[in-house]
């Protein structure tokens, strides 16, 4: 009898820190996340949202130094140090026979401000400023207005 | 040697021209009937036996099995539409590169004899060897190309059934005047398989400007 009580008395140690952990278990379960948040394994992630480009009507320029936006694909175009696929269109050479927006003269200056025989390196690669448009709104709210100056709406 | 002792000159004779008298001579034991079934039968079996060999050189696996395709313009064309696509459709080397009508076929596989040629010359080897040629080989194709008014393209790719109401603006525009003016797929869709080659001689507005007067 005494003998019982005393393995009780030994055992409650171990017993408290079991209740405790389970405990604890259940309050913070519901709020442990992974790095991919709180989803079942079994669930796949959704894609993110891929904004389609929109083909077509230009978008209005914000404000006045905004580089263009390109109202086409331009995904596989090649721009390397052998072919630029914009200049095909946008060249002066060939822009008339595609009735495509010549590049601005303001590209052919290099950085000395001297004007070039064609699009300076230092603009010849065009996705460095231009990309596709897209209807993607601001990923944090902010209070930018554009210029009223620029849009006829 | 009179004509009549020729015919009845029956001595053996050897090699060659033993075969030669024997195509030569008519068919005592065999019916016409039989020869013809026979000749039929083994016109088939040759023929198709052919056919699967010229065949088998127009697919992929066999075009790339040399490392100067496998290595250079392979690669680069896995990375386009013509390779991989939404649907599945796709073209792949011999399509674009190789007539479908039987005629040019027999052309351009005896004229890809070159390439054995230059294979075992070496002459493009190497990726330099090879970027330094691309110019040159990108140019054959596009010419051949406008030579047949993009044959092989237009095995695809139609104008009498392109639905222009599914097509951007642009690209509509641009294709009825391309149709209109009898422009032909290539002179327009260069690079859409393989990556172009230096295009600076080919159209300067391509390519960075220098100082007016240095070109």
């Amino acid at each position: 009898m005494n003998r019982t009580r005393m393995n009780v008395r030994a055992c409650w140690p171990g017993l408290l820190l079991v209740i405790v952990s389970l405990m604890a278990s259940l309050a913070w379960g519901e709020e442990m996340e992974s790095l991919r948040g709180a989803k079942p394994l079994d669930a796949g992630d959704l894609p993110p949202q891929v904004h389609r480009i929109e083909e077509g009507e230009r978008y209005a320029r914000n404000y006045v130094q905004q580089p263009p936006l390109v109202p086409h694909e331009v995904e596989r175009y090649q721009i390397d140090t052998r072919a630029n696929r914009c200049l095909s269109c946008h060249s002066w050479a060939n822009h008339r026979r595609e009735l495509a927006p010549k590049v601005s003269r303001t590209h052919f200056q290099d950085r000395d401000g001297n004007d070039q025989s064609n699009i300076s390196s230092r603009y010849y690669f065009c996705n460095q400023c231009h990309v596709p448009q897209a209807d993607a709104k601001p990923l944090i709210d902010n209070l930018f207005q554009p210029l009223q100056t620029l849009r006829a709406e | 040697m009179s004509k009549d002792q020729r015919d009845k000159d029956t001595t053996p004779k050897r090699g060659p021209r033993r075969w030669w008298a024997a195509l030569r001579r008519p068919s005592a034991r065999y019916s016409l009937g039989g020869l013809l079934a026979v000749g039929l039968v083994a016109g088939i079996v040759l023929w198709g036996g052919f056919h699967t060999v010229v065949e088998a050189t127009n697919t992929e696996a066999f075009c790339v099995s040399c490392h100067e395709m496998g290595d250079n313009v392979y690669p680069e064309y896995k990375q386009t539409g013509h390779y991989a696509n939404r649907t599945g459709v796709r073209a792949t080397c011999s399509d674009c590169h190789v007539p479908d009508a039987w005629g040019p076929k027999m052309v351009r596989k005896i004229v890809a004899s070159r390439e054995l040629w230059h294979k075992a010359l070496g002459s493009i080897d190497t990726p330099e060897k090879f970027e330094a040629k691309r110019l040159e080989l990108a140019q054959r194709v596009w010419d051949t190309m406008e030579r047949t008014d993009s044959r092989e393209c237009r095995n695809c790719h139609d104008f009498e059934y392109m639905d222009y109401m599914d097509q951007t603006d642009r690209a509509l525009r641009r294709h009825q005047q391309a149709e209109e003016q009898g422009e032909t797929c290539i002179s327009c869709h260069k690079g859409i398989a393989h990556k172009l080659p230096d295009m600076s001689e080919v159209d300067p507005s391509l390519a960075p400007g220098g100082l007016e007067g240095e070109g």
